[in-house]
């Protein structure tokens, strides 16, 4: 709820000399605009080579889905004003700033590679909105779980490494996918080299 | 009231707490929620009778445990008092664990577990008649409606309960979810 940003700077002050690793902080939109900010601020003053990952899914997700200042929408629902992130990242003072889609996971996992090369401040915001939020419900109401064939599975485990919730790991078999929570997203299948976890366009 | 975030814990919770009122008998209902969205855990308390003081319980007081997932049930188990009872799904949903690192297995047999603990386990598949009914969110009215069978309040106060909590176009729904579970516990006792 901000204290990421805070944290980072100290991660990345305290390594100087020591380890040399880098520092990447995540917050998600609602929290950053909640607290967040002044970090960021401290983040730029201070010459910190952190990076601050935004994961903006247009929604609180913690704690029920509330709208705030950056999805366009009062807490009834109403229209609102919305914040322009990558404005006010630039306006503070940042220079690298990039707003990409995480679900086109090539160019956001460059993207953040690049960030966290980056000599200075570097922000990334991924920008996607939260699946579970009512109007991406309805706009994908037609998807279905994914299909996993385990005789095409080479066991690399990239799906599992994904961190789904809907799925299991089995050294024998591969992934086990819990239909009851898979969203059909087809995040994993576009991992899977071999093609064994498809969607139904792949499947046809 | 244990459950994985989405399951509709604090639903069923408010759904009874709403019951106990309309019996005409004071209720404190109390949540825990704001690290649960989608995978964590989710308990509530919910307290009632002629008078009620305190919304939480104390480990080791709890008469009823409802838990709709295997892993939430032994996790607040503690809680119950010596003898209580455990209204459970058996489902699991298994926490996501971080790739590479040694991981914990999940526990097969908690209702045997907990039965050698001395409680009185009711293993409900609620998620299994959700699914019959046509909506997996239904499943933790399915697992109140077993949960009823235990507490004192009678079948209307639970009617006007559902009808308060549902809008119009899931209340049928839930109202079968509901009749089902009931049939569950009758089946389970009489069985």
């Amino acid at each position: 709820m901000g204290a990421s940003v805070g944290n980072a700077i100290g991660f990345e002050k305290g390594n100087i000399g020591h380890t040399g690793s880098k520092a990447v902080g995540v917050i998600g939109d609602s929290t950053f605009l909640h607290g967040g900010i002044q970090g960021l601020i401290d983040m730029v003053y201070t010459n910190s080579s952190a990076t601050l990952l935004i994961a903006d899914n247009s929604t609180t997700g913690m704690t029920g889905q509330q709208e705030n200042p950056s999805t366009g929408k009062t807490v009834s629902g109403e229209p609102a004003p919305s914040v322009d992130l990558v404005k006010l990242v630039k306006s503070i003072g940042v220079k690298f700033v990039r707003e990409v889609d995480p679900y086109d996971m090539k160019r956001f996992r460059k993207t953040l590679r690049d960030a966290i090369k980056h000599p200075g401040p570097s922000v990334v915001i991924g920008k996607h909105a939260c699946l579970m939020i009512r109007e991406e419900r309805r706009k994908h109401a037609d998807r279905v779980p994914i299909h996993f064939e385990a005789e095409d599975c080479n066991l690399c485990k990239q799906c599992y490494e994904l961190g789904c919730p809907a799925t299991d790991w089995s050294d024998e078999t591969g992934p086990i996918i819990d239909e009851l929570q898979c969203v059909g997203c087809e995040m994993c299948a576009e991992l899977c080299k071999p093609g064994a976890l498809y969607g139904p366009v792949a499947a046809e | 009231m244990a459950g994985v975030g989405g399951q509709g814990t604090l639903v069923a919770s408010e759904t009874l707490a709403l019951a106990v009122l309309a019996a005409g008998l004071k209720a404190k209902q109390s949540e825990v929620h704001g690290v649960a969205q989608r995978g964590g855990s989710v308990v509530s308390h919910v307290r009632f009778g002629e008078h009620v003081y305190s919304p939480l319980i104390r480990c080791g007081e709890v008469d009823v445990l409802y838990a709709s997932e295997r892993l939430e049930a032994l996790r607040y188990a503690h809680y119950l008092k010596s003898g209580g009872a455990v209204v459970m799904d058996n489902r699991a949903i298994k926490p996501i664990q971080m790739p590479g690192v040694a991981e914990t297995p999940y526990p097969d047999d908690v209702a045997a577990f907990l039965r050698d603990k001395g409680y009185e386990v009711r293993v409900v598949p609620a998620i299994d008649a959700a699914l019959e009914l046509g909506d997996k969110r239904c499943a933790n009215v399915v697992l109140l409606g077993a949960l009823a069978d235990l507490l004192p309040l009678p079948e209307e106060s639970w009617q006007v309960a559902l009808k308060r909590r549902f809008p119009e176009k899931i209340l049928d729904l839930n109202i079968r979810a509901f009749a089902q579970g009931r049939r569950f516990a009758a089946e389970a006792t009489t069985g």
